[in-house]
């Protein structure tokens, strides 16, 4: 309500410059231009989804980074190290979330998303089931 | 003991991995989820091949423990855990096998109590012994690992997991805060201006159902048409990122100062060329912005790269620059009323472009066209406003404020509709565009010389292929050509030295 008062002030100085404005007969409908949608931009066009590249990225490390020596994860915090490789998956995660948050539906490339999403919860399976069943060699 | 554990391992992996295939992949069917899949299992396969290898491993180290236990020199296993850290240490490992020192010693002393050829070769064996021992310690050391390992954690030790598992949910908690934020501040402004927007143009939203359409959580469109002076407006909200906590963490490790995201308007109206829908009469350039981004602004737009456009003086505020093409266009355009309500509201206003050749339009899509675009702060922030003795407004006085800047848009949409420029600025304005124009062709010299040159070099190399395909008779008569050629070619210099 403070506001109103200035913005009647303004409105003031503007109205006593526009010089041949008419605002009464401004809107007019025959001069409506209808809305053309604007045609879906090929994949190859597309900016770059750099939060799902990342994503692909920790998928494929927390993937192919196996916990290869057992015996070294014990001489360590018996979870500190053993947690290193499986961090991956989570940033993984964490990456497509982020690029599925940021997503624009003109701009919307399902397939980055969905192979992003397919590598982080492989990995984090692959590091979690693979935890259970695995023996060292 | 540990064979059947090994074996019940086995048969839960094959259980895993029933489960696991059977698991539901989704319905995209392009060829990178098939080849996630064929991964998937190829690893999986890979892992079964690994473990059984490894249980052949396990069940033959067992074998070799037994085989060690049996033997008399050594003493029992279990004492051999507790030098386990003195592996290399030669005394306590004579220390267990009492029975190798004293028959070797009392064999000196007494010959009556052991018969030396018993220990017939001990020298030998006793060497093999301590590598035995060795190997023993080192095998008992896996195996503990390998049963530690095996043991089944506790739930407490899955903290980092846990930690993990909370972030997801902390991260999903605030997509919808966010997302619910921003969507509130566009709605905030759409009931701001959406009365002085229907005032003005026949057309609100594409189609007069959804007005404000949501490209992403934190950006809105909406398209305008039927408005005499303009063919159409399109109005982006650019909001912060609210919904993803790592761009939000981002902004606060950035450094001081650096590209922060601030929730912007953008009003982009797009001019005809004619009749009634037709804009700027004039070709001109003209940019009101913020002096701190402004390289940042003449790099991105293509119109205002050239050193044409110059910065002149107005009455507006030091934190703006005025550039333009001619001096008489800041003069006519941002008259000291229009510049006293900028000045006013110039945390609000981010950038005025008018021209004549703007690129806008969607990524696929980019035209030039004559446009005019206003860019302005939804929110700024004004907390040094309110320690100097100020009040920091709330968020819908803040949005008030786009009304205001607004009709100073819609304003400036009918006033340069009817703009003209003087002769003499005409005249000023043409020169540029000339010198503008030899300077683009100089730029584009020396890429055509260099075109011209490699064009040269490959005709010579046309020639004298064509040269040495030629058999030897045609070769003598082009090379007689040749030199008739230039012959001539000399010819007409020895003339004109005459």
């Amino acid at each position: 309500n403070v506001k109103k008062s200035e913005v009647r002030a303004s409105r003031r100085l503007v109205k006593g410059w526009s010089t041949g404005s008419n605002m009464q007969g401004a809107k007019r409908p025959d001069l409506v231009r209808p809305y053309t949608p604007p045609p879906p931009i090929p994949q190859e066009e597309l900016p770059p989804d750099y939060m799902a590249l990342l994503s692909l990225l920790f998928g494929l490390l927390g993937l192919l980074l196996k916990v290869n020596s057992f015996e070294h994860s014990l001489f360590c915090s018996h979870v500190g190290l053993n947690f290193q490789y499986k961090i991956c998956s989570w940033l993984a995660l964490y990456a497509c979330l982020s690029s599925v948050a940021n997503v624009k539906k003109s701009e919307v490339d399902l397939k980055q998303i969905a192979s992003s999403l397919i590598f982080a919860l492989m990995g984090l399976s692959m590091n979690y089931f693979k935890h259970q069943r695995e023996l060292p060699v | 003991r540990r064979l059947v554990k090994v074996f019940d391992l086995n048969a839960k992996l094959s259980l895993d991995m029933s489960v696991q295939t059977r698991c539901k992949m989704p319905s995209s069917s392009s060829s990178n989820s098939l080849i996630c899949l064929m991964l998937f299992l190829l690893i999986a396969l890979n892992d079964v091949q690994r473990i059984s290898c490894a249980a052949n491993d396990q069940y033959a180290a067992t074998q070799v423990v037994d085989d060690d236990e049996d033997e008399e020199e050594l003493d029992k296993p279990p004492s051999v855990h507790d030098d386990m850290s003195d592996k290399g240490n030669e005394k306590t490992r004579k220390d267990p096998p009492h029975v190798e020192q004293t028959p070797r010693k009392e064999q000196k002393v007494d010959d009556v109590e052991f018969d030396p050829e018993e220990f017939e070769g001990f020298e030998q064996a006793a060497p093999k012994a301590d590598d035995q021992q060795a190997e023993l310690n080192r095998r008992m050391e896996e195996a503990r690992r390998r049963m530690a390992m095996m043991k089944k954690k506790e739930l407490w030790e899955y903290y980092p997991e846990m930690i993990a598992g909370l972030i997801v949910l902390v991260y999903v908690l605030n997509y919808v805060r966010g997302s619910s934020k921003n969507r509130q501040i566009a709605n905030g402004w759409l009931s701001v201006c959406i009365n002085r927007l229907q005032d003005n143009f026949a057309l609100v939203g594409k189609d007069n159902d959804e007005v404000l359409v949501r490209d992403s959580a934190c950006h809105y469109t909406m398209y305008c048409s039927g408005r005499v002076n303009c063919e159409s407006v399109s109005i982006s909200l650019d909001l912060k990122p609210r919904q993803d906590l790592f761009s939000l963490l981002w902004e606060v490790f950035q450094p001081f100062g650096s590209a922060k995201w601030e929730d912007t308007v953008t009003v982009d109206v797009m001019l005809g060329s004619e009749g009634e829908t037709g804009g700027m009469k004039e070709k001109f350039t003209l940019a009101v912005l913020q002096k701190s981004s402004e390289s940042k602004v003449r790099s991105e737009n293509n119109d205002l790269e050239s050193a044409m456009v110059r910065r002149w003086k107005t009455t507006l505020h030091d934190s703006f620059s005025c550039i333009a093409d001619d001096e008489e266009i800041p003069v006519d355009l941002i008259p000291d009323v229009v510049a006293n309500t900028l000045n006013d509201h110039r945390q609000y206003i981010r950038l005025i472009h008018f021209s004549d050749k703007m690129i806008v339009g969607p990524i696929n899509q980019r035209e030039q066209r004559s446009c005019l675009r206003f860019s302005f702060f939804l929110l700024p922030d004004d907390r040094h406003a309110a320690k100097d003795g100020g009040k920091s407004k709330s968020d819908m006085e803040k949005l008030r404020t786009s009304e205001i800047l607004l009709e100073i848009a819609l304003r400036y949409v009918d006033k340069c509709a009817s703009y003209k420029l003087s002769p003499a600025a005409k005249e000023r304005l043409r020169k540029l565009q000339a010198k503008q124009a030899e300077m683009d062709f100089k730029k584009t010299a020396k890429k055509r010389e260099a075109e011209a040159q490699q064009r040269k070099i490959e005709k010579i190399k046309k020639e004298k292929e064509a040269l040495e395909a030629m058999s030897p008779e045609l070769a003598a008569k082009f090379e007689q050509k040749l030199l008739k050629k230039q012959q001539k070619k000399s010819m007409p210099i020895k003339m004109k030295m005459k």
